[in-house]
C-alpha cells in the first residue's frame, strides 16, 4: 500500500509520445481508473508503473522513493493482464503460490496464505483445477488472487474484465470494488469502458493522445466535463451537442433564429471575449425534458423515432436539422408534447475547438 | 497455345449437372485412395510382413538355392540369449544417453540465449543450424580427423592444457564420447530450432507476469518456460532418441565398430549380420526387435504427450 507519484512521465516510441508528460498523485489505498480510447497511452502509463515499459523521461515514486530504474520484481507491484495470464501448466493453487515460491516463502507460510486468499476471493472450489477448463470470470479471480497474495504496494489492472462475459462483468465489477476497499491496496485500473470506470473508481483519470484531459471523481467527470472530449467520452447514451449561433441579441440554435437558448452571462462573456459567433451546447439525454407548455426557451422539435429501453423511453428529435437524443420516462406522452426544455443547470457550453466556456 | 472449346461442348457442360451419374461416395473415395493405398501396401506392408516371415526362417539371401528352414521363434531365442547382442544394446543405450544429454543441454542453453535481442542474432542462428545440413558420413570423417590421436586438433587442444594425448577412437569408452560429440554436433541445431520455436510460443503476458511476480530468470526458466515448452521438447526428444538409437554411419566412419566389436551399436550389429555374414533370417529377427524397442519408446512418449495436451 503505497502512495504513487507520476512526475512528468513521458514514454516515446520513436517520434511518437505514447505518454506525454503526465503528472499524477495516487493516494494510499485509492482506486484510480485510467480511462480513454485505445491509443491514448493509458496502458503504456500502467506498464511504466509496473516497470515493464522503459520510461523516456520523468519519474515514478512509490512513497516518495524513486522506482523508475527498478525492475518489476523489485517494485513489489502486482499486475493482472487483459487476457488471462495464469500459467497454464499449473493448477490455480500452484499459480497463486507462484509469486510466494519465487520469493522463497516457506511451504507452511504459503499454505496459510492460500487458505486466506482463497476465502477472500471465494476460489476454494477451483484451487486444484487447471486454468484451461475454467470460465473467464473464475480465471480472472484466480489471477487477482495471485496478484494480491503477496501484499503488493500497488495493484495494476490492465482491462481485466474485458475477457469476461457481459452478464458476469457487472458482478465482477462490484466484487472487485469491494475487495479493493477491503484489502486497501492502491490500485490502478485501465479501461476504455467508461461505465466500468464510473462504477469502480475513486477518481477517474481521463486521457487522450498521451495527456490527461481531466482527473476527478466519476460524478465530477459526469457533471462537470473539462472539455467537449470529456463530455463526449463519458455517459451513455452520449451527450447531445447542439450548434448555436451567438448573435448581438443572444443565443439561438444555428440556422434558426426563432429557437432561442439562454446561457449564463459568464459563457456569453467569454465567448464574446474570444470573438466567437458559433458555440456548442452540451446536454445529457437524461436531462432533456419534454413539455406541452409554451414559452421562451422551449424548443419545438420534431420526433424522429422512439423506442422503449428497459425503464426508459429513448427518443430522437430533430431541431433545425440537428439531432437531439432524449431519455424520457416510459410513460412520456410523445404525441401532444413537442417542446423540449433544456434546463440551464444541466447545460454546458463549449467553444468550437472543444474547450469549455464559462465558469466550471 | 490457346485452347478453344467447341461450341456444342460448352453447351453440354452448362446443362449437364443433373444427368451425370456417379458412383456412390464411398466407392469414389476408395477409387481416389486406391493408388496411394497400393503404393503404401507395396512399399510398407509387403516388406514389413515379409520381414516378419523371414525372421522365422533360417536362410541366407546369398544362397537362394539352399532351402530355408522354418525355425519358428528360434532366431529370437538365439539372439536374446546371446550375450554379445545384449552388449550391443547396452552400448547403444549408453551412446543414446550421452549424445541426447549433450544435445539437450547445449541446445536448450543456446536457444535460451537466442531469446534475447542482440546484434547479429539472425546470422548466428543460421550459422548454428549449418551442421544439421551436412551428410552424416562427411561429419563422420570430419570428426575422425579431428579426433585422430596423432595429429588431430582435439589432442592438440588437450596438449595445450598439459594433458597427455588421448586415444580417442581406439578405446571404446573414449570412442563412445567422441562419436557422441560428433553426433551431438550434427543434431544440437535441431534441438536449438525446436526449443527456440517452443520458447517463442510462450505468450508475452505470461513472461511479463512471471517478471512482475518477482521470479528470477532462473526460476522463470525452470518453472514457466521449460514446463510450457514441454510438448514440443518431448517431440524433439523422441525424434532425437529414435535417431540416436539407429546411429550407424558415424560409427562406420569413425571407428568401424572397433576395437573388436566394442563400438558397434545395435543397428551396426544388424548391418553386419545382414550384409556381412548374410544371416538373413537372424538379421530380420534383430530388425524386428529393434523396431519393437523403438515403438515401445514412442508409445511411452505418445502417452505422455496425450496426457500433457489433455491438461492444457
Amino acid at each position: 500500500m503505497a502512495k504513487v507519484e507520476l512526475d512528468r512521465l513521458t514514454v516515446q516510441f520513436g517520434d511518437v509520445s505514447a505518454v506525454d508528460g503526465i503528472s499524477l498523485v495516487l493516494d494510499q489505498g485509492e482506486f484510480i481508473v485510467l480511462l480513454g480510447p485505445s491509443g491514448c497511452g493509458k496502458t503504456t502509463a500502467l506498464r511504466s508503473i509496473a516497470g515493464l515499459q522503459h520510461v523516456t523521461s520523468g519519474e515514478i515514486r512509490f512513497d516518495g522513493k524513486a522506482v523508475t530504474a527498478l525492475s518489476p520484481a523489485k517494485r513489489n507491484v502486482a499486475m493482472v493482464f487483459q487476457f488471462v495470464s495464469l500459467y497454464p501448466h499449473l493448477t490455480v493453487r500452484q499459480n497463486v503460490a507462484f509469486p510466494l515460491r519465487a520469493k522463497g516463502v516457506s511451504s507452511h507460510e504459503i499454505a496459510k496464505k492460500i487458505d486466506w486468499i482463497a476465502k477472500v476471493f471465494t476460489i476454494d472450489d477451483i484451487l486444484d483445477r487447471y486454468p484451461v477448463g475454467l470460465p473467464p470470470g473464475s480465471r480472472q479471480k484466480a489471477a487477482l488472487a495471485r496478484a494480491v497474495v503477496r501484499d503488493p504496494d500497488v495493484l495494476l489492472l490492465d482491462e481485466p474484465l474485458s475477457a469476461v462475459d457481459e452478464q458476469y462483468r457487472e458482478e465482477m465489477r462490484w466484487e472487485l470494488r469491494h475487495l479493493q476497499k477491503k484489502l486497501g491496496i492502491t490500485t490502478v485500473h485501465v479501461t476504455h469502458d467508461q461505465r466500468e470506470a464510473m462504477s469502480l473508481a475513486d477518481r477517474v483519470v481521463l486521457m487522450k493522445a498521451g495527456r490527461i484531459v481531466q482527473v476527478g471523481s466519476p460524478t465530477a467527470l459526469f457533471n462537470d466535463p473539462a472539455d467537449r472530449f470529456a463530455a463526449f467520452f463519458i455517459g451513455s447514451p452520449g451527450m447531445n451537442f447542439i450548434d448555436l449561433t451567438l448573435a448581438a441579441d443572444g443565443l439561438h440554435v444555428a440556422a434558426d433564429q426563432t429557437l432561442r437558448v439562454s446561457a449564463p452571462n459568464s459563457v456569453l462573456e467569454s465567448a464574446r471575449a474570444g470573438g466567437l459567433n458559433q458555440i456548442v451546447l452540451g446536454i445529457r439525454p437524461h436531462m432533456v425534458e419534454l413539455t406541452s407548455e409554451e414559452g421562451p426557451d422551449l424548443l419545438p422539435a420534431t420526433l424522429l423515432d422512439a423506442a422503449p429501453v428497459g425503464r426508459d423511453l429513448q427518443a430522437q428529435f430533430t431541431l433545425a436539422g440537428q439531432t437531439i437524443r432524449a431519455v424520457l420516462p416510459l410513460e412520456a406522452e410523445l404525441r401532444d408534447r413537442r417542446r423540449l426544455r433544456l434546463p440551464p443547470a444541466h447545460c454546458v457550453f463549449f467553444a468550437p475547438d472543444g474547450t469549455r466556456l464559462g465558469e466550471r | 497455345m490457346a485452347i478453344s472449346i467447341p461450341q456444342d461442348e460448352t453447351a453440354r457442360v452448362k446443362r449437364a449437372p443433373k444427368q451425370v451419374r456417379t458412383l456412390p461416395d464411398s466407392w469414389l473415395c476408395g477409387l481416389f485412395l486406391a493408388p496411394s493405398g497400393l503404393i503404401l501396401a507395396l512399399m510398407v506392408f509387403y516388406p514389413f510382413f515379409s520381414l516378419i516371415y523371414y525372421s522365422t526362417l533360417q536362410f541366407s539371401m546369398m544362397r537362394p538355392r539352399i532351402e530355408p528352414v522354418d525355425v519358428g521363434l528360434g532366431n529370437y531365442v538365439d539372439l536374446l540369449s546371446d550375450n554379445e547382442i545384449w552388449q550391443r544394446f547396452a552400448f547403444t543405450g549408453k551412446f543414446v544417453l550421452a549424445t541426447v544429454l549433450i544435445q539437450f543441454t547445449i541446445g536448450l542453453a543456446v536457444a535460451y540465449a537466442f531469446q534475447r535481442n542482440f546484434k547479429g542474432r539472425d546470422f548466428l542462428f543460421t550459422l548454428a543450424l549449418l551442421p544439421m545440413m551436412l551428410c552424416p558420413i562427411v561429419v563422420g570423417f570430419l570428426w575422425r580427423y579431428m579426433f585422430n590421436s596423432e595429429w588431430g586438433v582435439v589432442n592438440w587442444l588437450v596438449s595445450l592444457v598439459g594433458i597427455a594425448r588421448i586415444d580417442w577412437l581406439g578405446r571404446s569408452e573414449n570412442a563412445l564420447w567422441a562419436v557422441a560429440v560428433a553426433d551431438a554436433w550434427t543434431w544440437t541445431p535441431f534441438v536449438i530450432l525446436l526449443a527456440t520455436a517452443a520458447f517463442r510460443g510462450i505468450p508475452k503476458d505470461i513472461k511479463e507476469s512471471a517478471e512482475i511476480d518477482g521470479a528470477s530468470p532462473m526460476f522463470t526458466f525452470f518453472r514457466v518456460t521449460l514446463p510450457m515448452s514441454l510438448p514440443i521438447l518431448m517431440i524433439a526428444l523422441l525424434l532425437r532418441l529414435i535417431d540416436a538409437f539407429k546411429q550407424y554411419d558415424l560409427f562406420l566412419a569413425m571407428t568401424g565398430g572397433g576395437p573388436a566389436s566394442e563400438t558397434q551399436t545395435a543397428a551396426f550389429a544388424l548391418g553386419k549380420i545382414a550384409f556381412g555374414y548374410f544371416h538373413t533370417g537372424e538379421a530380420s529377427a534383430l530388425a524386428i526387435i529393434l523396431l519393437i524397442v523403438i515403438m515401445g519408446l514412442s508409445m511411452i512418449f505418445v502417452r505422455y504427450l496425450t496426457r500433457l495436451s489433455n491438461r492444457a
